[in-house]
């Protein structure tokens, strides 16, 4: 039995402009943990919804309860929520993968995606430093708080 | 939703691969229903969880959220996404968290999932205890004396309907539930302040002014029917369960069958939840839950979902309810003329908790040595092993040892034995007040009410003292 599907699910969603909609992705995306999501569609139209700061309604909830596991590990990088890793946009963006060892990254670069179905969101580079490790790789399966990358101060 | 997807969604539909949205020693039990049925199942688990296993790693179940359980096995959306990004066809619930979340059956369903367990309606009738107790009426299944509708504003009214019960009476929040928003009333001059109290009480804590009101009964026993239905309009009822050993509205020890319930009575009641389960177009597994008082039964609520306690049911009526629950939701017909509610033998069943044996406070930590007892008549349900974190953050039930012998005499010493093999190290557990309850002559001798278990501790507390 395979517990870790690497299928990225199927695809499929209505029309971007239905309210209706963006609040559902936005009340997901909320629950998520995450502050902004990105879906593109094979016709190239994108959708992107970025959270105001403080906007997500669960992220100060149970903020002291969750003190333990927000802790960092190391310079670890984490997914922001379980999907397939990309380590480039899927709509072919750029030359390459977003990042690899030994690469500097800026605070606020993007180092991949987190893809779940037609939804896109980025794993951010926290701070300007030196990708010491890439854990994630391309296509696989990874879960809420797995390290994609490791980073040392260059 | 169109009217084919509404058909497809009212006969169930095959699935090859199931979502478990629960942790802990059921979320194993499914897993192994899942491999025994071919199906592909997909575990999901919270940081703490994935953290906490005896050998964390790789592999292993997806991480869907951070600890606490808002954000993790009660986040629908994360479960939602963690289904799409996984290919699950459908989701078990288990019990507790999203088991009875009519509106989380609803979000399943219209994803295209399949949820395993009943109908999102039949679930908010079962969640409003007076829509509940109007459907238990209409079926003839036996309530608690008390009109089954909300009380009224006018105090005068109440008290009427007070005299009219009998005192003592007992004034229940509507929305509520695990003994709270409750007041027992001995008098009509405390009626009006119990009923003021209690409404406010559940304003704040339920977000629902609505009370309603019944006979108080002293030394209840709890009974409960194990129902199994499908989409097809059959129903049967295929055991009852004895959870009187209980503190503070928590089960401790629960056996199979209920000890002395007249065979003819149990029939008389089993097959009057069948039939409300036919008319409110239920499907899968359930419970109802009565008190049994001087030879008569009362409805007290519905369980739309898969109870802890099941296994003593399936020691005792040669059931696999999870399997049951799993062809239900598949659309698969019940095949009714297996179970007749007779029971082969007597089970009992130990729910063990990480607590402190003395306080009874919830008392995670690592588990150093583990070792459970085996052999014929003995189940362990656990997810429980040697280097096992116990995490704060949930419920503190580490494991359920199940035993089943010919009679109640032999079970009860089938499980003496079974718990004095049980080790359990580096944390504490209630094994000791196990022990002490299976050595309860009043116990031993079977049909103890709801109070007896905290009646009993008060007593050894006093002579501590």
């Amino acid at each position: 039995m395979s517990r870790r599907d690497r299928s990225s699910g199927r695809s499929g969603i209505g029309d971007f402009s239905d309210p209706a909609l963006i609040s559902t992705l936005t009340a997901w995306l909320g629950a998520s943990g995450a502050s902004e999501l990105e879906i593109s569609t094979k016709d190239g139209h994108t959708l992107k919804i970025v959270l105001a700061p403080d906007a997500s309604p669960v992220r100060h909830r149970d903020e002291a309860q969750d003190a333990a596991s927000s802790v960092p590990e190391g310079r670890a990088v984490k997914a922001p929520l379980a999907g397939v890793f990309r380590d480039r946009h899927p709509g072919g963006f750029g030359p390459g993968p977003l990042t690899g060892e030994d690469r500097t990254l800026e605070a606020g670069d993007i180092a991949g995606f987190v893809e779940v179905g037609p939804i896109l969101i980025p794993v951010i580079a926290p701070a300007t430093a030196l990708v010491a490790g890439v854990h994630a790789r391309a296509g696989e399966l990874i879960g809420y708080g797995d390290p994609v990358l490791t980073m040392e101060h260059a | 939703m169109d009217a084919s997807n509404e058909a497809a969604r009212e006969i169930g539909h095959s699935f090859q691969s199931l979502l478990i949205a629960n942790r802990g020693e059921i979320a194993v039990r499914i897993e192994r229903a899942c491999k025994e049925l071919g199906l592909r199942a997909i575990l999901v688990a919270s940081e703490a969880d994935r953290a906490g296993a005896a050998a964390p790693g790789e592999g292993g179940p997806l991480s869907i959220g951070p600890p606490s359980p808002a954000r993790s096995y009660l986040n629908q959306a994360a479960i939602l996404l963690a289904a799409r990004v996984t290919g699950a066809e459908a989701i078990h619930p288990g019990y507790g968290f999203l088991s009875e979340n009519a509106d989380f059956a609803e979000a399943v369903e219209k994803a295209g999932l399949v949820f395993v367990g009943p109908p999102a309606s039949a679930i908010r009738t079962m969640g409003d205890k007076i829509a509940a107790k109007r459907a238990m009426m209409a079926a003839g299944v036996p309530c608690v004396p008390g009109p089954g509708e909300p009380l009224p504003d006018n105090v005068e009214a109440v008290r009427v309907l007070a005299e009219a019960i009998g005192y003592p009476v007992i004034v229940k929040a509507a929305g509520g539930g695990g003994g709270r928003g409750m007041r027992v009333v001995r008098d009509g001059a405390d009626i009006a302040d119990a009923v003021a109290l209690t409404r406010e009480e559940a304003r704040r804590a339920f977000g629902k002014p609505e009370l309603y009101m019944e006979k108080f009964l002293e030394h209840p026993r709890h009974v409960e029917f194990q129902v199994l239905c499908d989409n097809h309009g059959n129903a049967v009822w295929v055991g009852h369960r004895d959870c009187s050993v209980q503190r503070r509205h928590q089960k401790v020890v629960e056996e199979a069958p209920a000890p002395g319930i007249a065979p003819e009575l149990a029939e008389r009641i089993g097959a009057r939840c069948a039939e409300a389960c036919r008319q409110i177009g239920y499907r899968g597994v359930g419970t109802f839950e009565f008190l049994y008082e001087h030879g008569e039964f009362y409805f007290i609520e519905m369980n739309t979902r898969l109870q802890v306690e099941h296994p003593v049911t399936e020691a005792t009526a040669g059931v696999d309810l999870v399997h049951e629950q799993l062809r239900a939701a598949q659309g698969d017909v019940l095949d009714t003329g297996r179970y007749r509610g007779e029971a082969r033998g007597h089970a009992f069943e130990c729910r063990i908790n990480a607590e402190d044996p003395t306080t009874f406070m919830a008392a995670p930590g690592r588990t150093s040595a583990v070792r459970f007892p085996s052999g014929p008549g003995i189940r362990v349900d656990t997810h429980v092993s040697a280097g096992y974190r116990v995490s704060p953050y949930y419920d503190s039930l580490i494991a359920k040892l199940i035993v089943h012998a010919p009679t109640r005499d032999e079970a009860v010493r089938r499980m003496q034995i079974a718990l004095a093999e049980t080790r359990i190290e580096g944390i504490s557990t209630n094994l000791p007040l196990h022990e002490r309850i299976f050595a309860d002559p009043d116990f031993m001798q079977g049909c103890v009410d709801i109070h007896h278990l905290e009646k009993r501790l008060r007593e050894e507390a006093c002579v501590k003292a």
